[in-house]
Parts: C-alpha cells; sequence; structure tokens
C-alpha cells in the first residue's frame, strides 16, 4: 500500500498543491525553466523554451510570441527542408504563405456572407481549392524542379506543398467561421495552430482555436498546474525514448558489433524476407507484436513532446497517445492511439456524414459515418499526405502502396464499427468486474488485431506482398 | 419549456447512458461529461441523437462542437440558444 501511494505520489506529482505553490515563486519558476531546458536538450524543441517563458511573463501576448516567434522558426525549418535557398524566393513564399492563411481568415469571417452552397460545405470549397491547384501544377512541365528559369513555377509548387500542409488546419479556421467565434480573436490567433512549428505531420495536435482557447490557463496557480503537467509528458517522452533505445539493443540492433539479445524483424523488413528465409514462427509473430509496440511508443513520444510543450506555453490539452497498449477493445484503442489524428477524422468526416445521412435508422447511422472518417477519410488524409511527396519529388505515388492501404481502413473501418456497436450493446447494464485473466486475453485481442493490421500499412506496402506475409502467418501459401 | 425541465429531460436521459457504478449525483453541472468517467466518448453520439430528436436541434446546419456538449451546463446552454 505504502508502496502504491509513493508510485501515484511519484506519477502525479503536476498534482501537488505544494508543487503548483513552489512553482510560482521565482525560485520554482527558475527551476521548472532549468528542468525544462535539460528536458528538451538533445531535442528540436530546445528552442521554444525562450518563447515559454516569454508567453508566461506576458501572458496578454502569447499569441503573438507563439505565432510570430514561432511561426517565424517553422517557415525557416521547413523551407530548409525543400532547399530553398534563394533569399528572395525564401520571402516571397513566407509572404504568400501568411497570405494564404490570412485570404482564409477573412472568408471565415465573413462566412454568413459566404454563397449558401461554400456556407453548407466549407469543407469541399476548400479541398476543391487545393485540387484546382495540384491540377495546375501537374501540367507544369515535368522538369520545372530542375529548371532555374522556373522560379515562379517552383515557388507556386512550394506554396502547393504548404498549403496541403496547413489544409486541416484551414478547415478548422472555417469550422471556427461557421460557429461565428472567429470574430472573438485576430488573425494572430489563429496563428497559433496554423503555423504547426509543434507538429510534423498534416494533423494539427489541439485542433482548432474553438478547442484550444477552451483548454487555456488564465489563472497563475492553473498555469503552474498545466506546466507541470506539461513537464510530466516530457519526462514521458524522455523515459519511453530509453524504453525505445531498450528495445532497439535488445531485439533490433542491426550493429556489426553489437548482435541484439534475440534478433526481431520489423515489419517492412519481415515482409521483404522470402520465404525459404523466414525465420520461425514465434520469432515471426514476437516481431509483429514488439513491433507494433516499438511504433506506438515511438508515436508516444512525439506526441508527448508536442503537447508537453504546449501545456508549458498554457494549453491544458488532451494527451495525443494515453496508454493505447492497456485498451480492452479496439474503439478503445483508436481513441487512445492517436487522438488527434482520430478527432481530424470525427470532425471533418465523421460528424459531417452522422449529421446528415440514416437520422432515422441508428446503426446504419454509424456505419455511414464510421465508415466515412475511418475508411474514405483516413484513406484520403494519407492520399494527400502523398501528393505532398509527389510534389516535392516528383515521383508518383504507386497504386500498389495505395491499394494496401486502401484494404487496412477498409479493415479498420468495419473493426471500429463492430467494436461501437458492442460498446453500445453493453452501455447501462451493471459493470462486471473481469478477472486479471480475462482483462489481459482482451488486451491481448487488442494488440494482435492491430500488430496484424499493421501487415498492410507500412513504408514498403505492397498489397499482394502483405497479403501473401498474412496468410503465410498461418501456414497458407499463396 | 423552461431550463428546469430541460434539465430533469437531459439527468434523465444521461442516467439511460451514464456508466452504471456512477450515480449521476456524483457530478456537477459544470463537470467534464467524458473527463469525469460518467459516460464514454461515444456517448457523445447519443447525446446528438437525443438533443436532435428531442429538442429538434439541428446539427447539420452549425456543425458539432465537442466543447458546447462538454457539460450538462453547456448541454443546457446550446439548448437555449436553438430554443431562442
Amino acid at each position: 500500500m505504502i508502496l502504491k501511494d509513493y508510485y501515484h505520489k511519484i506519477t502525479q506529482f503536476h498534482e501537488s498543491t505544494r508543487l503548483h505553490e513552489f512553482s510560482v515563486s521565482p525560485a520554482g519558476n527558475f527551476s521548472l525553466w532549468i528542468i525544462v531546458s535539460l528536458v528538451l536538450y538533445a531535442t528540436e524543441y530546445l528552442f521554444l523554451v525562450p518563447l515559454m517563458i516569454l508567453t508566461q511573463r506576458f501572458p496578454s501576448h502569447r499569441a503573438w510570441i507563439m505565432a510570430v516567434g514561432g511561426g517565424g522558426l517553422f517557415l525557416f525549418k521547413k523551407l530548409n527542408q525543400l532547399n530553398v535557398v534563394d533569399p528572395f524566393w525564401f520571402m516571397v513564399d513566407g509572404v504568400l504563405i501568411v497570405g494564404l492563411l490570412y485570404s482564409f481568415f477573412y472568408i471565415a469571417k465573413g462566412f454568413a456572407k459566404l454563397p449558401r452552397m461554400v456556407r453548407n460545405h466549407p469543407q469541399f470549397f476548400l479541398h476543391g481549392l487545393l485540387w484546382l491547384w495540384i491540377l495546375i501544377v501537374l501540367l507544369f512541365p515535368a522538369n520545372f524542379r530542375r529548371d532555374p528559369s522556373w522560379e515562379l513555377a517552383a515557388n507556386l509548387t512550394v506554396c502547393l506543398v504548404f498549403f496541403a500542409f496547413l489544409i486541416w488546419r484551414i478547415g478548422f479556421l472555417l469550422y471556427s467561421g461557421k460557429r461565428g467565434t472567429i470574430k472573438q480573436n485576430g488573425f494572430v490567433d489563429h496563428l497559433i495552430y496554423c503555423l504547426p512549428y509543434l507538429g510534423a505531420s498534416q494533423v494539427p495536435y489541439g485542433k482548432g482555436l474553438d478547442y484550444f482557447y477552451s483548454k487555456r490557463a488564465t489563472e497563475r496557480l492553473d498555469l503552474a498546474k498545466v506546466q507541470l503537467s506539461g513537464l510530466k509528458l516530457l519526462v514521458l517522452a524522455s523515459l519511453w525514448e530509453v524504453a525505445l533505445d531498450l528495445l532497439d539493443w535488445a531485439f533490433f540492433s542491426t550493429a556489426v558489433d553489437a548482435q541484439p539479445l534475440f534478433r526481431l524483424h520489423h515489419i517492412n523488413e519481415l515482409i521483404l524476407i522470402s520465404t525459404s528465409q523466414m525465420p520461425g514462427a514465434i520469432t515471426v509473430w514476437t516481431s509483429l507484436i514488439v513491433d507494433m509496440v516499438y511504433e506506438t511508443t515511438q508515436l508516444a513520444i512525439t506526441g508527448h513532446l508536442i503537447i508537453g510543450c504546449l501545456r508549458l506555453f498554457g494549453f491544458n490539452l488532451f494527451r495525443n497517445t494515453y496508454k493505447p497498449l492497456l485498451s480492452k477493445t479496439l474503439i478503445d484503442f483508436w481513441n487512445r492511439y492517436y487522438f488527434y489524428f482520430k478527432e481530424l477524422l470525427v470532425d471533418f468526416f465523421f460528424f459531417p456524414v452522422y449529421l446528415s445521412f440514416f437520422k432515422h435508422h441508428p446503426k446504419w447511422r454509424i456505419f455511414a459515418a464510421t465508415m466515412a472518417s475511418a475508411f474514405l477519410g483516413n484513406f484520403y488524409y494519407h492520399l494527400l499526405q502523398n501528393f505532398d511527396q509527389l510534389i516535392i519529388t516528383g515521383k508518383m505515388p504507386s497504386f500498389v502502396k495505395f491499394s494496401s492501404y486502401l484494404f487496412y481502413c477498409f479493415v479498420l473501418g468495419i473493426a471500429i464499427f463492430v467494436s461501437i456497436l458492442r460498446e453500445q450493446s453493453q452501455r447501462g447494464k451493471p459493470a462486471v468486474t473481469c478477472s486479471t485473466l480475462v482483462t489481459a486475453r482482451k488486451i491481448a485481442g487488442v494488440w494482435i488485431f492491430f500488430a496484424l493490421l499493421r501487415i498492410w500499412d507500412h513504408t514498403d506496402s505492397a498489397f499482394m506482398l502483405d497479403t501473401r506475409f498474412f496468410f503465410s502467418l498461418f501456414g497458407i501459401q499463396l | 419549456m423552461d431550463t428546469q425541465s430541460n434539465r430533469e429531460q437531459l439527468i434523465r436521459f444521461l442516467a439511460t447512458i451514464k456508466r452504471p457504478d456512477l450515480p449521476m449525483e456524483s457530478i456537477t453541472d459544470d463537470d467534464g461529461l467524458i473527463k469525469s468517467g460518467l459516460i464514454d466518448s461515444l456517448a457523445m453520439l447519443e447525446i446528438i441523437a437525443f438533443l436532435e430528436s428531442r429538442f429538434a436541434i439541428d446539427f447539420s446546419e452549425t456543425g458539432v462542437d465537442p466543447v458546447e456538449l462538454e457539460s450538462i451546463h453547456k448541454i443546457l446552454d446550446l439548448i437555449d440558444r436553438h430554443s431562442k
């Protein structure tokens, strides 16, 4: 019992009132930022610490500090990735991107005056514009990326990459316009989430401004509590980094002088091993499970770092990953594994379909909405992500990869639908306390399902190859 | 209908979808319904269906803002706004 109390005190240190009070004192605050800097030292987020301190010192200017400071750094990092070196075009691109965001802010602000069709379907309008731009860029001669005389075309393409990257954030901007909440804040406030210097992917961590501001700490003690919970996430991210290193050392090391304790394979390696050289069943199944745990841990690290930083800025946002490996149902795993991606699919696909179709047929209603989000929305999101690559590299993503992911999304959609129905059928019934064995069996079922599903979702996906591997797990050779 | 009557209807409905081991009295009107553990996120769909059928709220016009459905208080505000 005493051990349990100590464990609770340590893991829930951010709930301690004494620590909140210490954290607002000069010594406590100084210590907080020193610890944050040390934890973030080896990460790309270290440069955010001065901005965090500034936002704490000048809370009324939080939006400006985050938007201007963070936005500038984001543009610098992203443009560097794209090998754009000309300072003139660097400036032009920056202005074009901010101009693009401002145009959508302006459109969203005058939402009530927009044509009825756009008001009813703002996301269709947004994505229609993106695809129009993509079509125009695809009409450019194939060699424009290497031809220095085609600077305008190349930079229009860079802006399109940003547009595709920012499209879901702009989608939230339009939602703010639709709800009428956009008038409560200025353009700069929206840059907090529109310029995603804290997110490496198209998924907006923290969703739109309405959500961001609903989670904003206003009182100093509240802020201290939120900051400490942010620090906790950063510490957790560091611990998971160590866990990942241990997994690498024990199972995945490829260094010549450091053989792993027990050789396992990541999923993309397994698929490519020929049948004659395939390791035994135990190794293969263990590889599938451990690789799923490995990938979940990687996602948790990224999410903890981003949400941890946002909490240090004073926004008490939900974690992106919350103990998914303890989920007892598929829908629970899906909710806890990648919260903000799930929210993106819910906001842009699930609810629009749920609110528009089959209102008098509850099961069909949920089926249509689930398939629209987990299947079609999920697939569309990744399609756009790959177009981003197409525009940068000029290489058309192969249909083979898409077909594998299409299958992945379809199975996921069906599985989530079934899981939702099962959950709903349990609602209202007296809670049954499961034995440890039953709980373990449920968790194992979730692990196995997602470990198997990942066969169709990895860097080297090819539908036939993936499917053949899946059947080979059960001794069936196709 | 007045707010008190709306509140009673809402509470009666929430009692049908809440976790059986948590009594309705365990939360206040300002507590987060999901955060407090009274309902899970899927129950939100049933709240939406309830609001559509009982109070004729058409979410297809405005979309769903989960923040507006976070607590009993916020749901009652939403009902009030739509009934005006």
